[in-house]
Parts: structure tokens; sequence; C-alpha cells
């Protein structure tokens, strides 16, 4: 059995130092205990990690991974003492540029509001120079409407159901659309009788009397 | 929330009611004393279709609504006492359509309701009777029950 896994490692040996899959989900064998296990594998790994060139993924416990992070700092100090240092005048002019560009930006922020202010100001300008030509057409509108009175449509309706819809004033007497409608059926008018929501509706009577609204509907049956 | 929606549905169905609705018939809400309108009562009329023994007839409805239309139909009555076999003695109307668990959908609108009431009147459902004299007279006498019908409709004239 151990010689078997040791095998599988072997030709496992690339993908192993990502992941050993063996030691998490390895299902328990007849023969081996758990603890046979957890001691074989790391044994053999450490065995063979010892010659392969990524020794730090292949350790399963944590300090090893601590110790590579050691060597990387180490090796970043290894590489400034390589590099010569950086001059120092220039240094000295990032660290200016740094102190400086708090202030730079704060001079821009306060520019940009500026602007934006002055922009909103001229854009709130012209808003209400707008409204106020809006509020004049609007009020003019409203003067010639109550000038010229509102009108209504509304429809008359036979026993079956035939329309025909007629604008009229609302403060209107119906006299007149009446009329119309008698001659439009060619019928005199003392022979028919409108009706709106149960009501009769007389000649002298107004849309208003009725509070219509457009596209109501009045009756009209014909006397017997 | 439910109440608004008895209202909303309500006003949508009197709009909709003011452009179209069969010639004859009534449906609008209960003007108060102040004037203001009840929403949820509404005044109707049904008119006696023509060649029937109900003809020359407009017959008063009421449509009472609930807080739960039109999850719930309303109670729809004519006046106490109206002769129909299928009219309960307080003017209660039984029909399907209009009974919650039976025949009401929340999609069926006002001038379904009045139109399937004036289709009732003239063809009673015998088999779930709600008023027994008038059964009785209707399924035993006919000429009695037809003489009784005209006399009804006489009572409650139509317009013109």
């Amino acid at each position: 059995m151990v010689q078997e896994v040791v095998v599988d490692d072997d030709e496992d040996d690339e993908f192993e130092p990502l992941f050993s899959y063996q030691r998490v989900c390895k299902p328990p064998s007849d023969d081996d205990s758990d603890g046979d296990v957890t001691v074989l594998d790391p044994k053999s790994m450490s065995k063979k990690s010892g010659n392969k060139v990524f020794p730090s993924a292949l350790t399963p416990t944590c300090p090893p991974g601590k110790r590579a992070h050691e060597d990387l700092t180490k090796e970043t100090e290894d590489d400034d003492d390589w590099l010569p240092p950086p001059p120092k005048s220039a240094r000295a002019l990032l660290e200016s540029k740094f102190n400086e560009d708090p202030t730079l930006r704060e001079i821009r922020q306060a520019r940009e509001e500026l602007m934006r202010l002055a922009e909103s100001r001229i854009q709130e300008d012209k808003d209400s120079q707008r409204s106020v030509l809006q509020m004049q057409e609007f009020s003019a509108g409203g003067e010639e409407l109550a000038g010229k009175r509102e009108k209504v449509l509304v429809t008359i309706q036979n026993k079956d159901g035939a329309c025909k819809s007629f604008r009229q004033l609302k403060d209107e007497k119906f006299e007149k659309l009446f009329s119309k409608y008698a001659e439009s059926i060619g019928l005199p008018p003392q022979q028919l009788v409108f009706v709106f929501d149960g009501q009769r509706v007389l000649e002298h009577s107004t849309p208003k009397d009725f509070d219509m609204e457009d596209e109501d509907i009045i009756e009209v049956n014909i006397k017997k | 929330m439910a109440t608004g929606l008895a209202q909303a549905r309500l006003a949508e169905e009197r709009k909709s009611w003011r452009k179209s609705h069969p010639h004859g018939f009534v449906a609008k809400p209960e003007a108060q004393p102040d004037g203001s309108l009840n929403v949820m009562l509404w005044r109707c009329t049904i008119p006696g279709k023509e060649g029937t023994d109900w003809e020359g007839g407009s017959f008063p409805l009421s449509l009472q609504f609930s807080e739960s239309y039109p999850t719930k139909p309303p109670v729809c009555a004519f006046p106490a006492g109206f002769f129909h076999p299928n009219v309960y003695q307080s003017g209660k109307v039984c029909l399907s359509i209009i009974n919650e668990g039976d025949g009401w959908k929340p999609s069926i609108s006002v001038k379904q309701i009045l139109m399937g009431i004036q289709d009732l009147l003239d063809t009673p459902n015998p088999a779930s009777p709600a008023r027994h004299e008038a059964y009785l007279l209707f399924i035993k006498n006919k000429t009695a029950y037809k003489r009784k019908i005209v006399e009804q409709a006489k009572k409650y004239p139509s317009l013109p």
C-alpha cells in the first residue's frame, strides 16, 4: 500500500506543490488507520520536498509560511543593498511634491467648486427667466380660457346603443343641441326625452347643472 | 392598503360607467345630504327587458360595497318585499355571480352585475329559491305569477 502511494506521488509530482489532496480527502482505507496516514504523508512529502524546488509550499504547517515571508523581506533588503541608493535630490523633490500636493489639490478643488457655483447660478438665472416667461404665458392662457368659457363633449345614446357626440359650452342650454340631434334623426324634439344618470334633462338646463364631464352619456328615449 | 383599493376600484368603475353603459341603466354613488358622495353605496336602476313581463319598469337596486371589495362582492338589494323567486324578503338578490365563494370574481364589473341581475328578472332560477311564495307561484300558477310581475313593473315605471 505504502509503496503504491509513493509511486502515485511521483507521477503527480508536477501538481503536488499546489495542493496535496492526499492529506485532505483520502478515504480511510481498510488496512491503514487514520493515524497511520497522517503520520505517513508528511514524512514522505518532507522527504521529497527536501529535494524539490518549492520547499515552503510543500510543508504542511504554518511556521514555514512565516519563514517564507521572512525570506522575501530578506530578499528585498538584499535588493536595496544591491541597488545604488536613490539620489537625494530626487527624493527631496518627491517629498516636496508630496508636500505641495494637498495644497494644490485644495486650490484646485476650491476653483472647481467656484466654477460649479458660477455655472449653477447661471443655470438658475436661466431657469428663473424661463419660468417667469412660462408663468406669463400660462396666465395669459388662463385669461384666454376664462374669457372663452369651458366646453364639454357629451354623447347622446339611443335605445339601440348608437351614439352621437356633440361639443358645447358647459353653461349653454341644451336647447340647440337637442334640436340639432332631433333634426339628425328626423324626429320632432318634443318627442324625445333625454336622461342623464337617471334624471330627466330639460332643454333649458346646462351641462353644468349636471356636473357633466367629457364623454358623459345622455340617453335619449322616444315617446310613444 | 385594502381601504384605498375598494375606493380606487369604485372610482374606476364609475369613470368607465360614465363613458359607456347599457341604455336605461343607472349606476351612481349615493349623494349624501351635504352634497358629498358615498362611494360605498351605489343607487342603481335596472330596466325591465323589452318583450318581457318586466318591460316598462325601472327597478331600483342598491349596491352596498365593503372595504373588502373587489375581493368580496357587493350586497345587491331591491327594495324590501320585491317580488321575485330569487330575491329574499329583505330585497337581497340571490345570484351566483354576486355570491362569494360561488361565481364571484374580482374582475366582474358593476356593469356585468347589473346586466346579470337584469337577466335574472325574467329567467328566475327555480333551483335556488330565496322567496317561497314567489317560487311557489312561479312553479304552480304561471298566470298569477305573470300578473304579479306586470303589476310590479307598473309600480316602478320607467322615466318617459
